[in-house]
């Protein structure tokens, strides 16, 4: 019953902003990579400005991605072109602007970690990607807050401190999407490993939480990875209802999914998806790769990729999960897997639809398998590096590119190149697209790409 | 002479490798510009083939061997023995295994890799991500040979092991602030030892050009660099290289988000150009060196501008001297040319090929074969260019206009970041483990 009224609730609750809205990112909880926008362009120029609908000034790092609900375009970014000349130095920025004309309307600021780089890094800003409902927005701070914030004009609501509340401690940033459920926002609190001590100083701290949406009360915790956790969590929950039982997916800092009951907390599954690697004498892993990317949900399956963006040499790995068993599902639920010397380190989300799934590995090469049996249906090298996630639209699938450049490739099981366009500055972060628009937030500026009119 | 002489003869009548320079004295060898004279050298090797000898070395090292007369000259770490080397700052990207305090110089035979002397210069290593203490290269010119310690110490050794003089930069000049490590080589030209000490991120001290008289070890100049780049983007770990053009010649010396050029006499700043952090970052710390061609310099900070800028000029040349800019580039692997082309390959495993003088891509971001990072800087040499990626996989492409991999040679390994150096026929190449001497 509780399991049904949930997803009831998470039914209500999506649909609840506009349908061509994307509150959050990957627009929906399954953070399939997948918009419903039609007629996006495959022509633009940000120096000629062709179909560059507006464009409006970041920081000058931005991690996050930007989300677009009711109107309003959020984004976190850092204080490097302040908005506010009396707000000076390095700070934690959330911007939102006009989706209209990209007109700035207000900004929330946070000071800096007094902990300094080894909690919250210079210049990171707010690399968490906010989760709107209605007028409330939640995003993450520099300073691992969760907080809550009005749309209207970014006064905090309420704020959690997972560091002061919890005993949290960051690994050098803090950067998960919250994901808003019914009643509720789950998150990935940024627990790390202390560098220099080189072990988590405070295993029992929890890793994920579910939190109340109207207060900010921690309604349940979970300290899974506890000590294993590698280095940071910088990763995303999804949600979905999958034969009937809703699930919150958690990403964990030790390679390991976790899936759990949404309103209690308990454990549904596990998954080990470092399993592939061997351990060495000391039962280390092979690589400190570990989930950056967001668990995507399709029908009973969850596609999921490992990797870490600092070693392009690292092998990744490529899995289907079936999300229907209970327990720890290493060895039975595992549906297809890529990996060894044919699948890199990725941080991607993958982008799924019709029977195909499409991933980006961190080197530069883009790949699209069959969903139902993990056979590689095409490759394509971009020839850089590549941090986004991909973005499938209108039988379109864009990619950014560390050389600064939107590619643009054919969905579909015939490989074919659309589009290769140049963009200032756009090597990290994903895309969003809402209402006929494409979004682009690059390192200092935000860009809304749409056919002109 | 009356050697080279013979050896020559016995090539020409084995049909054999004709020999070349044998010696590599320094980080981008005897031209200052990773390219070497040799020809016959190895095309295809592996871990036991085509391999003269390998040593077992104490630790992982970046630093590049270098090699005169019949030595070799190698530093590294201690090996873990008596306890690991502080971690200073981790963002390991692979689990990886400890190593010593010690930092050691070694000379090892060019014959069979047998040690031949090793000192302890400090005591005080430390690890920081890929990088520890040893990463700077020695240096020599056959009488002595210089290293600079990643903890500021500068000594001379003569090239039996014995100790000719130590400096110590931190107690004389300043405390060395880089986010990771210092790491430059230094420059040996016209008997000074010329280091750049560039840094900003843990430090608000200046930052200096300094060169040491090679033979005792005594200040002959200071220059304060100055530089307006904020947080990380002081910091560097770039070598100086040498420009000659018309009748001049001067050091130039790349980081802080400028190229500078100096009076080698004085040390005094001719001329300084911008360009290279165009948002001004302020991560910008410069990694890879300058490349000189001819009249020409070029430099990339963290991928991109790439910039070429024309010598001569003076002042703030920034809007008179830029030959040309494209926004492709290369992060730590330091450009190759042999003045017909200049060659970039990017650490994500691509390789460009420009131009000099004009930038016209001869072709551009070809994929090579195996995967990145790269961190060691190409050679080009024997009409080739050797690429090796961090698990000390070299790829050899052709030179010359037409993109083309000849060989892929693997060495199992997990941190080669050392560049190969070239003696005669021979290959150097330093892995995290050992040290190949490749080829006859």
């Amino acid at each position: 019953m509780t399991r049904s009224l949930l997803a009831l609730l998470a039914l209500l609750a999506t649909t609840a902003v506009r349908a061509d809205d994307s509150p959050m990112m990957g627009g929906k909880p399954d953070r399939n990579m997948v918009s419903g926008e039609k007629g996006l362009p495959l022509e633009f120029d940000s120096k000629s400005k062709k179909n560059i609908k507006w464009t409006a000034a970041l920081g000058r790092t931005t991690y996050g991605t930007p989300v677009i609900s009711g109107g309003r375009i959020f984004v976190g970014t850092n204080n490097d072109q302040p908005r506010d000349p009396t707000v000076k130095g390095d700070r934690g920025v959330l911007m939102c602007f006009a989706e209209a004309d990209g007109k700035f309307l207000w900004q929330a600021v946070h000071k800096k970690l007094e902990t300094g780089e080894a909690e919250d890094y210079p210049s990171i800003g707010i690399a968490s990607g906010p989760c709107v409902v209605g007028d409330q927005v939640f995003y993450v701070s520099n300073r691992d807050e969760l907080v809550c914030c009005s749309a209207v004009n970014g006064k905090a609501m309420w704020s959690l401190d997972m560091r002061k509340e919890l005993g949290v401690s960051p690994f050098q940033g803090s950067a998960s999407s919250p994901l808003v459920v019914g009643e509720l926002v789950f998150v990935v609190t940024g627990q790390g490993r202390d560098h220099k001590k080189n072990k988590v100083l405070n295993p029992k701290a929890p890793s994920f939480i579910a939190v109340d949406k109207a207060t900010g009360k921690v309604k349940w915790q979970d300290s899974s990875p506890g000590e294993k956790i590698f280095q940071g969590q910088w990763g995303s929950p999804s949600y979905g209802v999958i034969d009937g039982r809703a699930q919150v997916i958690f990403p964990g800092g030790d390679g390991w999914l976790y899936s759990f009951d949404p309103p209690s907390g308990k454990l549904l599954w596990k998954f080990n998806c470092k399993a592939h690697e061997k351990l060495d004498a000391e039962g280390n892993p092979e690589t400190a790769a570990q989930l950056l990317a967001c668990p995507v949900i399709v029908g009973h399956r969850v596609i999921i990729a490992t990797g870490i963006d600092t070693d392009n040499d690292n092998p990744g790995c490529l899995r289907a999960i079936d999300a229907r068993k209970s327990g720890d599902v290493t060895a039975t639920a595992e549906l297809w897997k890529v990996a060894g010397d044919q699948f890199g380190a990725s941080i991607s989300n993958v982008a799924v639809q019709d029977g195909l799934v499409y991933a980006v590995q961190f080197k530069g090469l883009v790949d699209c398998y069959e969903l139902e049996t993990g056979k590689r249906v095409w490759q394509h090298d971009l020839l850089a590096l590549s941090w986004g996630s991909p973005l499938l639209a209108d039988g379109k699938l864009y990619i950014r590119t560390g050389d600064d450049e939107v590619v643009v490739l054919q969905a579909g099981r015939e490989k074919k190149l659309l589009a290769k366009r140049e963009v200032e500055l756009i090597q990290c972060g994903s895309f969003a697209a809402a209402n006929g628009v494409l979004y682009i937030a690059g390192k200092n500026t935000l860009y809304a790409i749409a056919e002109a009119k | 002479m009356r050697k080279l002489v013979l050896a020559l003869g016995i090539s020409i009548a084995l049909g054999g490798p004709v020999v070349g320079n044998d010696n590599w004295p320094q980080w981008r060898g005897p031209s200052l510009n990773g390219t070497s004279d040799s020809t016959g050298l190895p095309l295809k090797w592996t871990d036991t083939e085509n391999v003269t000898w390998k040593v077992e070395l104490p630790s992982r090292s970046g630093s590049t061997p270098i090699v005169w007369g019949d030595r070799v000259f190698v530093t590294s770490p201690s090996s873990l023995g008596e306890g690991e080397a502080p971690v200073a700052k981790g963002w390991p990207s692979k689990p990886k295994k400890g190593e010593g305090k010690d930092l050691l110089f070694l000379c090892l035979s060019k014959k069979d890799g047998s040690e031949l002397w090793r000192k302890k210069i400090d005591g005080a290593n430390y690890q920081i991500g890929k990088h520890n203490m040893s990463s700077p290269s020695p240096v020599t010119d056959g009488k002595l040979v210089w290293w600079l310690t990643g903890t500021g110490l500068v000594t001379a050794y003569t090239m039996e092991g014995k100790e000719v003089w130590t400096a110590d930069l931190v107690k004389t000049y300043v405390k060395l602030g880089l986010n990771w490590g210092y790491g430059a080589s230094p420059l040996l030209y016209e008997g000074l030892i010329i280091v750049p000490m560039l840094h900003g991120w843990d430090n608000a001290g200046p930052s200096y050009v300094i060169a040491l008289d090679a033979a005792t070890g005594k200040e002959v100049w200071k220059e304060e660099r100055k530089t307006d780049a904020q947080k990380e983007g002081p910091d560097a770990y770039t070598t100086p290289m040498v420009m000659k053009y018309a009748d001049h010649t001067e050091i130039i010396v790349v980081g802080g988000d400028y190229f500078t050029g100096h009076d080698p006499k004085t040390g005094k700043e001719i001329w300084r150009c911008g360009g290279l952090n165009l948002k001004q970052d302020k991560f910008y710390r410069a990694v890879c060196s300058p490349a000189v061609v001819g009249e020409y310099v070029f430099a990339c900070i963290k991928q991109g501008p790439f910039v070429g800028v024309k010598g001569g000029g003076k002042g703030l040349v920034t809007d008179t001297h830029i030959a040309w800019t494209n926004k492709l580039g290369c992060d730590v692997p330091t450009p190759v040319s042999d003045g017909k082309l200049l060659y970039v390959l990017n650490d994500g495993g691509t390789l460009s090929a420009y131009d000099p003088a004009t930038g016209k891509a001869v072709y551009e971001r070809q994929r090579l074969p195996a995967n990145g990072p790269y961190n060691a800087s190409p050679l080009l040499a024997d009409g080739r260019i050797y690429c090796t990626n961090e698990k000390g996989h070299t790829v050899v492409v052709a030179s010359g206009s037409e993109f083309k991999v000849l060989a892929e040679n693997p060495l199992n390994d997990v941190y080669t970041m050392s560049s190969i150096a070239v003696s005669g026929s021979q290959l150097f190449i330093r892995t995290s483990t050992h040290l190949y001497c490749i080829g006859k």
